[in-house]
């Protein structure tokens, strides 16, 4: 099972550019145990007793440690990814249905291993930031591992059954999250939640029944799939009905009704997995089955899909700036970077491809820094009412710059990794896509407009003498943050990860892991290769 | 080769009824809790090794198939889940546990059956078993108005159950009549072979299957709606599941019989069926307790059942097998473990005192806490009925989904999955309910004895007896079902083709 020293079974296939310590540990159900861990951790906290609320605290430190286990795990994957191969690395490979073809298939190519990365960044913020929850701590904590389990599955699944019954499997824990331990206007915002999301998943099972229908495959295999020739008519379709399943989660114009509200009422915690590692997989499933699958559906699309994308960012920044609560003005702006890497995708060439994957985890840290700070900001100030903040940053000093460093991620700025995915993107697109590109730059140029609106309400100026007094964060929430945006500006400093006399040292480097799985999501977009003279 | 100890689980539910009908000591009441599960558990293993050949007994009479098996390891699954759902302080002995004996016999009856009367009367013992058990009250009740309007409710089921039965029996003995055998085999043959297909026959088709569909759909939404807190919750299981699982398997077995006949019955059952499965989804949202959304869903479930009967092909009755086991254990499991809190609800005779937040049935609140194996699987029940993700409910209503769509029939998936999305809804209320809503008040609460230690009384202790063990059981028997979904598909798969169908 697991070999400490590579004798028997070394790392998959060795990286050309060596890393340091690369090819020491390799599993053969790696990927198993970093899906399943957390959902086996949380079976076993809802079964432990627990008299007169005795050891509520435990809760906490358990589910800590567990989302910390799955990003250590994440992290020896990451590092023992052979950078260069393409194609699912990790493999695993059992029957469950197979009359029907479908299987329990996992496997990670670069992107799935960075996501996995970024889900247990976030599963650990999330836990850090839940740190004060005291009703119902066992509930909250067996959900919140749960969720970890689906988003952690959809993004290693490689049976497209398989991908979607994780995808689908999200909801019910978010809906019971926000129900349990939301706001005022909770039930709402999660019935909402899974009217959208359960509409989502039901169509994503459309489009894969109609995928296979229309491949002729004998199962639900991705990489099968993905290379079987389908019509261009059943591929026009399929695309469809992924980007609507993908739209309701992200969220895209006309599909964001849930956003708003789960954002603005869902505990902190929740808000910063949700916008950081749940919505996400909307993204993930645009580059996996479209990107990866339906070229001719994509290349159709492309124009109004892009259009779509920019039209919600213009959307969001609009709202943002218009919304005079914190908690909405956060949900607005946490929905800004989802479309750039649905930009990216529909870009149609190589350049776009690539920035999506990096808008895709960019966006992914730089939104729920963003959501969670704004929720952490109108829980310390004891109001979410704009007109009541102001000059929080000298009272609360740490909160205001995790609440900069979240604005100026969702904007892009350099050194962060956002930076990178949307410039990537913008660069990418601008020829196949002009529209989408255009209202996408007007949308970031909004929400620059918002940004500044919303540090120059909250953390600038002079204090509000009728508002209640604020507090700083607390060390918890500080890290909880500070991790989300370490990550943030270290992956956007160092993508190609921190070399000492050009040997790669503890980390390959973003930029190299998903090269592999880059290219060949993007080499049906390719441009042919200029004739040799 | 095939010998008679094939037949040694019926013989073993005949002894469970007789002996549970024949003692009335305490000492024998200690056992029961045991003993009843674990005979089921004997039967199960002797069906699951005995019933592997291939051939028949006592003259073509008994059929022992892959159908067989597959059926009659459904029913033993359903009665071991109901018995270990109970809770037997609850219960009366004999009460409502002979009749869940009888009605498991009548589903296995119904399962090797190889003649419509044999069929008939399989079918006609489980749902008329069933409706009487439903008479049943609990301990502790009064014998005033409820009681009463409770035995007047249960002769009503029987008098439904036994007329459905008749209506179904005169339609059978009518195709019977124009096959011109009396054997299910022999019928299928004889009707595909230049039979003229006349009206009355096509009517008498259409009556037989209605009348059996009819049965496998009232037997929840008897529970759900017509009997109150004071039956026994056993025999709500029972009625539930194995009256639903007996008519099911009649109608599975009369569909292939038919297929040959007229395909102008398929179209009524599909638009029942997706009927059922929409309307199911959307009462179940819309319903006003627990119990009511509990059959809600079940009727949608069977609506699914329903819709893949009509498919007239091996995949389209594999899955309609794969769903009809799945619905079963799910439609055993959530009255038992729901009847039982209502029992134990505060209020007079017992009955619900009042609503939480949500509408749900006071005893439903804050129940994680007191009994978290009990809301477990009430939950998994519920969201398998649903077609919740990955439950045994969501891969049966996806393997018919699969087989509509792909002999083309795609509005009836559009409409089911409308249904089941509604259902979602609704299994998100119950999970509230019973997970996240706040506890009750103290009063109240102290009617509600902690199992596990985790409530106001008994803090710090966890008992291990068979009904704390009993819940935990069967949710993992319902979880199972995902985990083993390969060997029980394969199995469905083989037991369509055991019935002739090889298209």
């Amino acid at each position: 099972m697991i070999d400490l020293v590579g004798v028997v079974n070394p790392s998959a296939t060795p990286s050309q550019i060596p890393v340091f310590g690369s090819g020491v540990i390799s599993f053969s159900i790696l990927l198993s145990v970093i899906v399943w861990s957390p959902a086996v951790w949380a079976a076993v906290l809802a079964v432990a007793p627990n008299p007169r609320g005795r050891y509520d605290r435990f809760f906490f430190g358990s589910a800590f440690w567990a989302m910390a286990w799955v990003l250590a795990l994440s992290v020896i994957g990451y590092t023992q990814f052979a950078s260069l191969p393409a194609g699912p690395q990790f493999e695993e490979h059992v029957q469950w249905l197979p009359r029907l073809g479908i299987e329990y298939r996992l496997g990670a190519d670069g992107v799935s291993i960075t996501m996995l990365i970024l889900n247990g960044v976030v599963g650990v913020a999330a836990v850090l930031a839940s740190h004060a929850v005291r009703v119902r701590p066992r509930e909250y904590f067996v959900l919140l591992l749960a969720l970890e389990t689906a988003v952690n599955g959809t993004v290693v699944a490689g049976d497209t059954f398989l991908l979607a019954l994780f995808y689908g499997a999200a909801t019910l824990p978010v809906a019971l999250l926000v129900l349990g331990w939301g706001g005022a206007r909770r039930r709402a915002a999660a019935y909402r939640l899974v009217g959208f999301w359960g509409a989502g998943s039901a169509l994503l099972l459309v489009a894969v029944v109609t995928l296979v229908a229309a491949s002729g495959s004998a199962g639900f295999n991705l990489v099968f799939i993905s290379h079987a020739g389908i019509s261009s008519r059943a591929s026009v379709v399929a695309t469809v009905l992924v980007l609507a399943a993908a739209a309701t989660r992200l969220p895209l114009f006309p599909l964001h009704g849930w956003a708003r509200s789960v954002f603005a009422e869902a505990p902190i915690g929740v808000v910063i997995m949700v916008a950081g590692a749940a919505s996400r997989t909307g993204a993930y499933l645009v580059l996996r089955l479209l990107d990866f699958t339906l070229v001719d559906g994509v290349r159709a699309l492309a124009p109004l899909a892009a259009a779509l994308a920019g039209l919600t960012m213009l959307y969001a920044a609009l709202c943002a700036l218009r919304s005079r609560d914190l908690r909405s003005t956060g949900a607005y702006l946490a929905m800004v970077p989802g479309p750039v890497a649905i930009l990216g995708s529909f870009g149609v060439t190589p350049l776009s491809i690539n920035g999506a994957v990096f808008s895709l985890l960019g966006g992914a840290l730089a939104a729920a820094l963003v959501a969670g700070a704004c929720a952490l900001a109108g829980e310390r100030a004891h109001t979410r009412e704009l007109a009541m903040l102001g000059g929080l940053g000298t009272r609360a000093p740490w909160l205001g710059w995790l609440l900069l460093l979240g604005g100026l991620g969702v904007l892009g700025v350099p050194l962060t990794l956002s930076f990178l995915g949307e410039m990537l993107v913008l660069m990418g697109s601008f020829r196949q896509s002009a529209v989408g590109a255009l209202l996408a730059l007007a949308g970031l140029a909004v929400t620059a407009a918002a940004v500044a609106w919303l540090l120059h309400r909250v953390l600038f100026g002079a204090p509000n003498p009728d508002a209640p007094r604020g507090a700083d964060v607390s060390l918890s929430d500080t890290w909880a943050l500070g991790l989300l945006a370490g990550a943030l500006i270290y992956l956007g400093t160092v993508p190609g990860g921190p070399k000492l006399a050009g040997v790669p040292l503890f980390d390959p480097g973003i930029a190299n892991v998903v090269s592999a799985a880059v290219n060949d999501l993007a080499s049906p977009y390719a441009p042919p290769a200029p004739p040799v003279r | 080769m095939v010998r008679t100890y094939a037949l040694v689980p019926e013989a073993l539910l005949a002894v469970g009824a007789i002996a549970a009908l024949g003692s009335r000591r305490p000492s024998f009441r200690g056992w029961l809790p045991v003993a009843a599960p674990l005979l089921v558990l004997g039967a199960l293993a002797v069906e699951l090794t005995a019933g592997g050949g291939l051939g028949s007994l006592f003259n073509g009479s008994v059929a022992v198939d892959r159908f067989a098996l597959y059926a009659k390891s459904a029913v033993l699954f359903t009665l071991l889940i109901v018995l270990l759902a109970a809770d037997w302080d609850m219960e009366e002995a004999p009460g409502a546990i002979p009749q869940a004996f009888l009605a498991a016999l009548g589903g296995l009856v119904a399962a090797s059956a190889t003649t419509i009367p044999a069929l008939w009367s399989g079918v006609a013992l489980a749902a008329i078993a069933a409706a009487i058990g439903l008479g049943t009250g609990r301990p502790g009740i009064d014998a005033g108005a409820p009681i009463r309007a409770l035995r007047a409710r249960a002769a009503g089921g029987v008098v439904v159950a036994a007329a459905l039965a008749l209506v179904a029996a005169a339609a059978l003995a009518f195709v019977a009549a124009e096959a011109g055998t009396w054997t299910l085999a022999g019928a299928r043959v004889s009707l595909g072979v230049g039979t003229a297909v006349t009206l009355p026959s096509a009517i008498a088709a259409v009556v037989a299957l209605g009348s059996l569909a009819m049965v496998m759909v009232l037997a929840p939404l008897g529970f759900g709606s017509g009997f109150g807190p004071a039956v026994s919750p056993l025999a709500r299981g029972t009625a539930a599941g194995l009256g639903a699982l007996g008519a099911g398997i009649g109608l599975v077995k009369m569909t292939a019989t038919l297929t040959p006949l007229w395909p102008g019955w398929s179209p009524a059952l599909l638009v029942a069926g997706a009927g059922c499965a929409f309307l199911g989804g959307l009462l179940a949202l819309s319903a006003a307790g627990t119990r009511r959304r509990l059959a809600a869903l079940a009727a949608s479930q069977l609506g699914w059942v329903v819709m893949g009967a009509a498919t007239h092909d091996r995949a389209g009755l594999t899955a309609t097998l794969l769903t009809l086991g799945a619905a079963a254990l799910a439609l055993a499991a959530a009255p038992v473990l729901l009847a039982e809190l209502e029992a134990r609800s505060p209020g007079p005779a017992g009955g619900p005192a009042g609503r939480g937040a949500t509408g749900e049935q006071v005893g439903l609140t804050g129940l994680g806490r007191r009994h978290p194996g009990r809301g477990a699987g009430l939950l998994l029940a519920a969201g398998s009925l649903a077609a919740v993700p990955p439950l045994g409910g969501f891969l049966g209503d996806f393997t018919v989904a699969a087989a509509l769509a792909g002999t083309g029939q795609l509005w009836p998936v559009a409409v089911g999955v409308t249904g089941s999305l509604l259902g979602a809804f609704a299994v998100l209320r119950l999970a509230h309910a019973i997970f996240l809503e706040e506890e009750l008040e103290e009063s109240a609460a102290a009617a509600l004895p902690a199992r596990t230690g985790r409530g106001a009384r008994g803090a710090g202790r966890l008992e291990l007896s068979p009904r704390t063990l009993g819940p935990v059981l069967v949710t993992v028997l319902l979880a199972a079902f995902t985990i083993f979904a390969n060997p029980i598909s394969g199995l469905a798969f083989q037991g369509a083709e055991a019935l002739g169908i090889i298209r």
